[in-house]
């Protein structure tokens, strides 16, 4: 009898673990509306900071060695200046997928967090759930320098249903995507520099003679291979309702001004029988689809020609390609370019929440305003303490000699709160990053979403349900991995409109006319 | 009312008489009662709208409207079967797997061998998913994977496997079995080692041979634990391995009608949205099939051996 029972103990151990995951889920009541409460009712003039408190903030990564002495060093700054501490949470970089929705819905009472409309939960959910303190009234008595220092557009992108929760980024990004090629092998080629498609197969095919895969990259090739469709097609803009990671929809002024689906298009079918030959041609690897190793990592180790990424990640690898030593000029071609549709970054794709459980979301804001707008702040939560995380050099960030980044090197996350004014560019970018800037500066064009937010409610089992079409027959398309690309085109066409794409695009038109019309 | 005080009376009694017993089983009740029953009224989330500032219980109903996904594309039904399916196989095939090396280790008499193929056995299992992808991904991809390298220098073609949708269910069968075997054996050897010694002597001097010892004495003493081993598999059995799987086949979509399992649906299906309640609606579907299923292969093994039945 014992021996039963032991055996059934240990079975029962052993088991415990498939039983407990079932229930995850988690169940968490969070209690936000109880400390709804802000200081609007303050009405005097003068604000009062008698009180000290100490403001947790959310940033994503982990905490290197150095950040305690870079926060000591920045609250004695903020101590003086406005009688508040920071603190920083971090969120680690593995764990931001589960980590992150958690935060806001376990109702823990922390003040302020990095948002952005294309987080985990996006900027705009988080604002129309009330988990984000509605600061529109607040930044002209407590943050007035703040409010000028960034531009209207910037603040506008913030806006949800007319309101502001949270405080947007000012640094100029161009996140347009383009393809990085190698100067040798454009000299093969007998190019002077990419600037068509046709160039790029030209490339690819003196890559191919030179014994490279020329896009040796993993399945996150299928997207950019997307992208690049999008942004070298007419006048396509990419467009919200179906999430970036997957095939989302383009929106076009010309096509009276409305969304769509790329795939119900002409030119996707072109653009299909092109990628079927591309893989024909053995522009990416035979089993892409499993590879491990995107094209980046095997661009810098010297196994791929090419790779596909946006500008501020090129630029901001040089010192990736320092590293690694691969000694050998890159160049980029910016797909959008040619057709005049670099578009402006949106402010709501970096910026700083304050949440509606904290107790001072006024000292929240007075906060921002410092790290954002004092360049002494700015530059200890930016760069860290001169002289041991920095210097500068000729106008440029560089480590200072005898750096050991085992017992100095650390750092935050904060991009969010980067602003033009007070930016410093570093030795590891490529200084075409601002060269490019400058150009782009003068022919970008407004984001025509800037203020829009999509609401899935009504549509989120469609968008599940297209999510994994995309993840079927979509990436086998872009990868060229059908046998008959026409085929599977129609196919494609026939899967999405089952799984409700029709709905998806109306909404969000639906949504997007109710929102000009205001 | 004076049934319920004797019963409630003979209750205390029986923990009093059996105190460390009760004592031992404490820990296991508090970690159920902690993780099973006390988050269970939260999959009512799955009901819902979810609405973070709202939270579970305040949130809109819905009705089964988060479960509308499962069924849109009709894909419920392929990958309900293909999760069925796989979990039949590591369940059966696990534990037959296990009980044999079990008896095989058992009756080895050498003691460091008997050791240390124990521990090569057990080894895998705290392999990590990822780096057994890595390793198959070494194995089988196409341009200088360790198989097509001697298909090549035997003088055969090469084989594209990361196309060839017929192999992976072997390759994704023989890895869970290489990985859960070890720890699934100490069980059965665990079982093995408690029979009684005498019974083997008894038996030896009846002139019953190794084999024989093996088939009359050993395996019908397995039987009650094999069963019980097998309904607790049974509970699970909509519930994936989404680490085998996911890195094994990852985004390999072309083998995904023979290797799509309920798990790796739904981590496509919400991975770019975030949306607490569709994930719990397919976590409910999966334990109500699961416990569906145990009450009815419970209530078989009733009927037929009602002394192994779980309850």
């Amino acid at each position: 009898m014992m021996k039963k029972a032991a055996a059934a103990i240990l079975a029962l151990a052993v088991t415990t673990g498939m039983f407990a995951g079932c229930y995850g889920g988690g169940s968490s009541t969070s209690s936000g509306e109880e400390s709804h409460a802000s200081s609007e009712g303050n009405t005097e003039g003068k604000i009062d900071t008698s009180k000290e408190v100490n403001l947790v903030m959310y940033l994503y990564g982990s905490e290197g060695v150095a950040n305690q002495s870079i926060l000591k060093e920045l609250n004695s700054k903020l101590k003086e200046k406005i009688n508040a501490t920071l603190e920083i949470k971090y969120i680690d970089w593995g764990n931001i997928s589960t980590k992150y929705p958690l935060l806001w819905a376990s109702g823990e009472e922390f003040d302020m967090s990095y948002v952005a409309s294309n987080a985990s939960v996006p900027y705009a959910t988080l604002a129309k759930q009330d988990v984000l303190a509605d600061i529109t009234d607040m930044l002209d008595k407590y943050a007035p320098t703040l409010k000028t220092a960034i531009n209207d557009s910037a603040w506008n992108s913030m806006k949800v249903g007319g309101r502001i929760y949270g405080v947007p980024s000012t640094y100029s990004e161009f996140t347009a995507y383009g393809f990085v090629t190698r100067k040798d092998i454009l000299e093969k080629a007998g190019l002077e520099k990419v600037s068509s498609i046709e160039d790029m197969e030209k490339y690819m095919d003196a890559a191919l003679s030179a014994g490279f895969v020329p896009l040796n990259g993993s399945s996150n090739l299928a997207m950019d291979l997307y992208r690049m469709f999008i942004a070298t097609t007419s006048d396509w803009l990419d467009a919200p309702g179906i999430p970036e990671s997957e095939m989302y929809l383009a929106f076009s002024a010309s096509n009276g001004g409305k969304i769509f689906h790329p795939a119900f298009t002409d030119e996707f079918e072109k653009f299909a029988a092109k990628m079927a030959q591309w893989s024909e041609k053995g522009y990416w690897s035979k089993d892409v689809l499993s590879a491990a190793q995107d094209d980046k990592d095997n661009f810098y180790n010297g196994l791929s020609a090419a790779y596909i990424t946006h500008q501020p990640d090129w630029t901001g690898s040089y010192g990736l390609q320092l590293q690694k030593g691969l000694d050998v000029e890159t160049e980029f071609y910016t797909f959008a370019e040619a057709n005049n549709k670099i578009v402006k970054k949106m402010g709501c794709e970096n910026a700083t929440g304050i949440s509606v459980n904290s107790k001072y979301p006024e000292r929240c804001l007075m906060l921002i305003e410092q790290l954002m707008t004092d360049k002494e702040c700015y530059d200890l939560f930016q760069y860290g303490i001169e002289g041991v995380q920095y210097k500068i050099v000729d106008g440029k960030i560089t480590k200072p000699d005898g750096f050991d980044e085992k017992t100095q090197g650390g750092g935050f996350a904060g991009w969010a709160l980067r602003t033009d004014a007070l930016n410093i560019p570093s030795v590891t970018e490529d200084p075409r990053r601002y060269t490019l800037n400058e150009a782009w500066n003068k022919v970008a064009i407004d984001n025509p979403f800037v203020g829009f937010s999509f609401d899935n409610k009504n549509v989120s089992a469609e968008l599940s349900s297209i999510a994994n079409v995309d993840s079927q027959l979509g990436i086998q398309i872009l990868l060229g991995k059908t046998s008959d690309a026409a085929d599977s085109v129609s196919k494609y066409r026939e899967q999405l409109k089952t799984a409700g794409v029709d709905t998806v695009v109306d909404e969000v038109n639906k949504q997007y006319e109710a929102f000009k019309a205001q | 009312m004076v049934k319920i005080k004797s019963a409630l009376k003979s209750f205390a009694r029986e923990i009093c008489r059996n105190k460390i017993l009760f004592l031992m089983i404490l820990p296991a009740l508090i970690y159920f009662i902690i993780f099973a029953y006390i988050p269970m009224p939260g999959a009512y989330v799955a009901f819902v709208d979810y609405h973070l500032n709202k939270g579970i219980f305040r949130s809109e109903f819905v009705g089964l409207k988060n479960f509308e996904f499962l069924t849109k594309t009709g894909e419920l039904w392929r990958i309900t079967k293909n999760t069925f399916l796989y979990n039949s196989v590591f369940i059966l095939l696990g534990n037959l797997v296990q009980v044999f090396m079990a008896i095989m280790i058992s009756e080895i008499a050498c003691r460091w061998f008997k050791k240390l193929s124990q521990s090569v056995i057990l080894l895998p299992y705290f392999i990590s998913m990822v780096i057994v992808g890595f390793f198959a991904y070494n194995i089988f991809n196409y341009n200088n994977g360790f198989l097509n390298s001697l298909l090549v220098s035997l003088g055969f073609e090469k084989h594209d496997f990361y196309a060839d949708q017929e192999i992976w269910k072997y390759i994704i069968v023989f890895f869970k079995i290489w990985s859960s075997t070890g720890y699934g054996m100490i069980i059965y050897l665990a079982v093995i080692t408690g029979i009684d010694e005498e019974i083997y002597e008894a038996a030896a001097l009846d002139g019953a041979l190794r084999f024989q010892r093996i088939l009359y004495i050993t395996l019908p003493m397995l039987k009650s634990t094999v069963i019980l081993l097998i309904l607790f598999g049974l509970g699970g059995i909509l519930k994936g391995n989404f680490d085998l799987f996911y890195n094994l086949i990852g985004n390999n979509s072309v083998l995904y009608s023979q290797t799509d399992i309920i798990d790796t649906f739904v981590f496509r299906s919400l991975v770019g949205s975030f949306n607490f309640s569709q994930g719990a609606a397919v976590g409910f579907y999966q334990s109500i099939f699961g416990l569906v299923l145990i009450l009815t292969v419970n209530a078989i093994v009733k009927k037929i051996e009602p002394d192994n039945a779980l309850f």
